[in-house]
Order: structure tokens, then sequence, then C-alpha cells
């Protein structure tokens, strides 16, 4: 410390008169107003305790001259590599320096070869989600088709009970007195029935409760998909 | 306790951790004229100043022409509270024999709190703008006060993380220096790190 002791010393006499401006001027403190070595203590102690990255660096190289020229100090740089890129371990013989790129470049391949990667899986990703998509899609189709004909073969199942009970309603009249002409039709209604009342009507409700449970089935299925 | 254990053992544990450990007050004086006091072993905390004190130069005040009054009592209050840490440390390491139940607990909860005291003291002592920054800076290099130093730098690149080109510029008051065309080329040369 004592040699730059000496030299901070006239540097900063030099600029004394901005430092020791105690009054309500506003000094004009400048990024010019700390020498090289400061500005590179400021970045190397960033660069190792990962305050700045590599699009911090690149942010300083275009802001001006002098910090390009300190951003590409190639020690922050290997810092970097070792911390962003670290499995891909150089050669540490110094005979291969030579053939080496400089660690920015060797940075920048390695970042972009990265962002390939990173890209291609999310191509990927987008790729079978949209087959998931696709096959959803064709289910949630079959379900709306077995709905409707599940739908109709509840219409047509409530018909036939209509009219069985209708049947049934006659046959017990029959017991009944009744005007000559109502008997008479009742009678026809009976005689024309050819399937058992009791039997059918019961194996009808029972269709029925069946078909209402599918339906409400195929509803949940259709509703998971859909959020699907 | 009577005072005088205390005394004999504190004087013990001075001769322990070998300094010549005063309390003698050291005078320094800003570029401004004032003057503030300190103790040796804070101003001790400044590898100039102590090499000044042990050359005999320090007894009639130390003037320091390139460090303003307001940086300075900043640098002596950092000194202050990081020699009394260190010192702290020393007094547990050099007293073993000294330590009942108590202190051996309240080193342990203390170190902890201490730490965290420290840090959000340090903190606290370089949240200023970017000024007065670079001036505790250049005072701390000046000074040769690592801890300050080291302090006030990271700030600064704290400061940096994240910004664009034109909010770096603007907070350090950096002027762009590049002609059209050379920024054009140093724009395209960095264009990598900023895609998307």
């Amino acid at each position: 410390y004592l040699p730059s002791y000496a030299r901070t010393a006239a540097s900063v006499a030099a600029s004394a008169p901005q430092l020791s401006s105690g009054n309500s001027v506003e000094p004009n403190m400048s990024a010019s107003d700390l020498p090289d070595e400061l500005w590179a203590r400021v970045l190397e102690l960033g660069a190792a305790s990962a305050a700045l990255g590599f699009r911090d660096l690149c942010c300083l190289a275009i802001a001006s001259r002098r910090l390009r020229r300190l951003s590409l100090h190639p020690p922050l740089w290997s810092a970097l590599l070792s911390r962003d890129f670290p499995s891909q371990s150089q050669p540490s013989s110094s005979s291969s320096q030579q053939q080496q790129p400089d660690p920015k470049s060797l940075y920048r391949t390695k970042f972009e070869r990265h962002k390939l990667r990173m890209a291609e899986a999310r191509r990927r990703a987008v790729y079978e989600a949209e087959g998931r998509v696709v096959a959803c899609r064709r289910r949630l189709t079959e379900l709306e088709e077995s709905m409707c004909a599940e739908g109709d073969r509840m219409k047509a199942t409530a018909q036939e009970l209509d009219s069985l009970e209708r049947v049934r309603r006659a046959s017990v009249a029959l017991n009944v007195w009744q005007p000559q002409v109502v008997h008479g039709r009742q009678k026809q209604l009976v005689q024309q029935c050819t399937v058992p009342v009791d039997s059918r009507l019961s194996a009808l409700h029972m269709e029925l409760k069946v078909c209402k449970q599918q339906i409400a089935t195929y509803k949940n299925a259709y509703v998971c998909d859909l959020r699907f | 306790m009577a005072a005088t254990p205390a005394d004999a053992s504190s004087s013990s544990s001075e001769a322990v951790v070998g300094g010549e450990k005063s309390n003698k007050m050291i005078t320094l004086i800003s570029s401004d004229g004032e003057s503030f006091e300190a103790t040796e072993e804070a101003a001790k905390m400044s590898v100039t100043i102590k090499h000044m004190i042990e050359d005999g130069c320090a007894d009639d005040g130390i003037p320091l022409p390139n460090v303003p009054a307001k940086i300075l009592s900043m640098v002596i209050e950092y000194c202050n509270k990081h020699a009394a840490d260190a010192d702290d440390t020393n007094k547990h390491v050099a007293d073993p024999a000294d330590a009942d139940e108590d202190d051996d607990n309240n080193n342990n909860n203390a170190s902890a709190g201490e730490k965290e005291d420290l840090k959000s003291f340090d903190a606290s002592l370089v949240a200023v703008d970017q000024a007065t920054l670079f001036d505790i800076i250049l005072a701390a290099n000046f000074l040769s006060i690592k801890g300050l130093l080291d302090l006030a730098c990271q700030k600064v690149a704290d400061d940096i993380k994240d910004k664009s080109v034109e909010e770096v510029r603007e907070i350090f008051k950096i002027e762009n220096d590049f002609t059209k065309e050379e920024e054009e080329a140093v724009r395209k040369e960095n264009a990598w790190a900023f895609n998307e």
C-alpha cells in the first residue's frame, strides 16, 4: 500500500480542490475522479461477489472508452466463466494460453451456445404441449358425441316410459266402472301392448338412471379436459 | 467483582494480545481545518496513519489535506466501530480463564448479534450519494483502510448491477467519449449480451 499512497496522494492532491469544497457548492463528482486502479477494484469486487454479470460489464463497455478498457480486463471474464460455466474446465497448462481465445470471447461463445440449447428445449416443450392439446380436443369431441347419443337414448326411453304409464293407468282403470266409450278405448290400449308392462317399466326406470349417470360422468370428464 | 482484579486481568489480556493498547487519543485534521479525535486503536485501522504514528509524526496531530471534514468523520465512525469489534473478539479469545458461564453464553449470542449490528452499520454508512461514495473510496484508499475501501467499492458495484447504459452514465456522471462510429461499433460488439 505504501507506494500507492505516494502515487495516489499526488493524483488526489491534484483533484483536491473538488474534494475539499466543504461548502454548499455541489462537487462535480464524476467517474473520472476515481483513478483506474480504484475502478478496477470496483469491477474486481463486483465480478467476484456476483454483483456484476456479463451484461453489466457489457453496459460498462458501451458507457465510455475508459470503462470499456477496464471492463475488458481478462481476470474479470475468467471469474464470470468459472462461475457461470463451471463444469467446462479449461486446460490449466499455460502453454495452451496462446491458443485460447480471450475470456470475454470465450464467455460469449459459451453463452450463445447455451442460449441455443435453451431455445431448442423451449421449442420441444411447446411442440409436446401442442400435441397434448390436440389429443385433448379430440377427447372432448368424442365426449360431446357420446353425451349426445346418450341424450337421445334418454329421450326415447322417456317416451316409451310415458306411453307405458298410460297403458298401466288404463289397465288399472279397467277394474273400475267407466263409461262404455272410455272403457273400450282403454281395453284397446291394453290389448295392443305386447310388452309385460310392470317389468318393462322398472327396466326403463333403471335405464333412465344409468343414462343420467353416464351423462354426469361425461360432463365431469369434459370439464376436466376443458380445464386442461 | 472488585475493581483491582478486573484491572489486572485487562492489563494481562493486553499483554497476551501483544499490542501496546494505550488509550491515547490521536488528533486528525481534515482538509478544511477541522480537528477530530480518535483513539489510537481506531486510528491505526488506517495503515497510513499507523506508519505515521510509528514514525513519530503524529504528536501534533495528523493533517490530512485530501480528506474533507464530512468524509473524515465518516471514516472515523467506521474505524471506531470496527476497532471495537476487533477488540471484543481479541478480549474473548485472550481471557478463557476469566470467562464464567454467563460470559460464554453472552459471547455466542453477542458475536452473532454483533455481526448483524456491524453489517447494518456498514450498510447505512455507504447508503449515500455517488459523490460522497467516491469521496469515501478515495479517502479509504489514501488512508489504506482495506475494510472500508472494499465496503465502498462493493457498494459501487452493487449500484452498477442491472442498470442500463444510459442509467450508468447518468448515475456516475460518465461522459460518453465515443465518436458516433465508435459507439455504433462498440454496441454491435456487445449486442450479444442484450438480445431478448
